[in-house]
């Protein structure tokens, strides 16, 4: 009896293990990450503008602001429900003050790698003494886009953030 | 297996760089060539049902699971930044001898890489316009320090070029890093047409090369090069004038402000400040004898030379005078009657110490201490005098009326 028990557990892990081998091929969302920056650019009529390009095309120094955007797109069939976007600020960047935006969604940070998650004046580091402090931007790892709505099919959106490089 | 363990290792250098990372954080800059990645990941439920996590792509990603994104990715260009300050607080001053290659005193500079990427500096130097026109034609010279006797120039520094006006000295492999500053020294080579309290100022220009002697860093044109580290000139305007504009991979630094000629720091030269006075009294004549003398036919005239050097100058060396002896008279050869050989010059030297000169050889009348006179073709020569400062030596010789 026991040994059936454990066959049908066998048997429904493997089942679901074909589910995600099934899933795999495609999921219902399509996520894009670009990481652009602000250049000034002169136009043809002499003017200086902004002009954002992608920072793998433009000259980037230390100092320099890059927009981290995250688009999504529901490619599936079916609503998607829940969705969590879990950006890390990128190793030699510095997360910039109040520059994460998303509409519909709860922003939350990090301050230990992507463990726990809360809002800005939530968090606390500990400074050299052992001495709790308030956490600065400078200190994110993480940040965290909780969507409040359900992406329907076909819908689409993006969230952003500007980190500075050190 | 192997990989697991790589793997292990890897997230352990992250994390022990985690822990680094905050110390420095502030002081260095990311360093050129390193290419900063970001890569955003998706948990989503759908009917109810949580799905695998998706990573994100820079052209989008829609397959499932850890491992099937794309990093979006750039590359840190070259940024090219420098700072030289002068480390001589205003009031002070090196100083510098007319005309002297050895007394030298030295202005120090520290050149710093406050860019990102490990880079030479040509150095050279320029004039101040409003410094004294007694200062043209003055050599500087740059020394790049050793590391020996901290905080002074010392003769193992390297000399980086023998003239930074009218050359270039180079120093090389500058790391980004700003704890490896550079120590300059500057130290000039004045005209001896300057004279004691000028001041003059020079400027320090460092010019920003590639290494390994490569040619001068310039700002790359055009696009970025996606797969190249471009050159970003972003150096400040160092100066009011022209000598450093914005953003060209240069900077200057002055002794004082440009146009000053060194009015609070800078170099000043410090050199003998003589003064010499001739006076003149009879001293006997053939009527009066010693007792009020008159100035007739047959009388002694004495002369009187000081030869001063003020307080605080420098001690005066090889301090020479001439005299020619004038018209309607003779020079007395009998005035002092001190030593053998006797000669009528008299020498006081600076420490009050009296001495006639002796007749040892004919050409060579000496004092002990190697002062030497003369007289001949009616002139009278005294040489090898040293006058200290706030001293004044005496040379006295006697003439007959004729």
């Amino acid at each position: 009896m026991r040994a059936i028990r454990k066959a049908l557990a066998v048997l429904a892990v493997v089942f679901f293990a074909a589910m995600a081998a099934h899933a795999e091929e495609k999921g219902s969302i399509k996520l894009t990450s670009l990481a652009e920056t602000d250049t000034i650019v002169v136009n043809a009529k002499g003017e200086k503008e902004v002009k954002r390009v992608e920072a793998a095309r433009a000259k980037v120094v230390p100092g320099d602001v890059v927009i981290y955007t995250t688009l999504y797109e529901n490619v599936g069939k079916a609503p998607v429900t829940d969705a969590v976007i879990n950006n890390p600020v990128p190793e030699h960047m510095l997360y910039v003050d109040n520059s994460a935006e998303g509409k519909g969604t709860r922003i939350e940070f990090s301050v230990d790698g992507g463990k726990t998650f809360g809002a800005t004046n939530t968090l606390t580091m500990v400074d050299v003494k052992g001495k709790a402090r308030p956490a600065r931007p400078t200190d994110y790892t993480n940040i965290r886009w909780t969507m409040e709505k359900a992406i329907a099919p076909g819908a689409s959106g993006g969230v952003s953030f500007k980190a500075k490089i050190e | 297996m192997k990989t697991r363990i790589k793997k292990l290792i890897v997230a352990a250098a992250v994390a022990a760089a985690a822990l680094i990372a905050p110390q420095w954080a502030n002081a260095a800059n990311t360093a050129s060539g390193t290419t900063i990645s970001n890569l955003a990941t998706i948990n989503y439920k759908v009917n109810a049902v949580s799905q695998p996590l998706i990573e994100s792509a820079p052209g989008g990603n829609s397959t499932p699971d850890a491992g099937n994104g794309t990093n979006t990715t750039f590359l840190v260009d070259n940024k090219v930044d420098l700072t030289i300050t002068e480390d001589d607080a205003a009031g002070t001053w090196a100083d510098t001898y007319p005309g002297s290659p050895t007394q030298w005193q030295a202005r120090k500079y520290t050149v710093t890489n406050a860019g990102n990427t490990t880079q030479d500096y040509v150095l050279s130097a320029y004039a101040d316009a409003a410094n004294n026109a007694a200062f043209a034609g003055t050599t500087v010279a740059l020394y790049e320090d050793d590391g020996g006797s901290a905080g002074s120039w010392d003769a193992t520094d390297t000399q980086s070029v023998a003239d930074a006006l009218t050359g270039t000295g180079r120093i090389t492999n500058v790391t980004a890093n700003a704890s490896n500053t550079r120590t300059i020294w500057m130290v000039i080579t004045a005209p001896i047409a300057v004279t004691s309290g000028m001041t003059a100022n020079f400027a320090l220009k460092a010019k920003t090369y590639d290494i390994t002697g490569g040619p001068e860093t310039t700002d790359t044109a055009g696009a970025d090069n996606p797969a190249a580290v471009d050159v970003v000139l972003a150096d400040a305007d160092s100066d009011v004038g022209a000598l450093d504009g914005l953003h060209d991979g240069d900077y200057v630094a002055w002794d004082d402000v440009v146009g000053s000629g060194g009015s609070n720091k800078g170099f000043k030269v410090k050199s003998a400040v003589l003064t010499i006075t001739k006076t003149s009294a009879v001293v006997w004549d053939p009527i009066n004898l010693g007792v009020n003398p008159k100035a007739i036919p047959g009388a002694i005239v004495e002369y009187t030379i000081a030869i001063g050097n003020a307080v605080g100058a420098v001690t005066a060396t090889n301090v020479s005078i001439s005299d020619a002896v004038g018209a309607n008279t003779t020079f007395y050869a009998g005035g002092y009657d001190a030593g053998t050989g006797l000669l009528g010059i008299q020498v006081i030297e600076p420490d009050a110490t009296t001495t006639a000169l002796t007749n040892s050889n004919a050409d060579s009348n000496e004092t002990a201490s190697g002062i030497e006179g003369n007289y001949n073709a009616g002139t009278v020569t005294v040489t090898d005098m040293t006058v200290t400062a706030n001293q004044t030596a005496t040379v006295k010789f006697q003439v007959t009326i004729n």
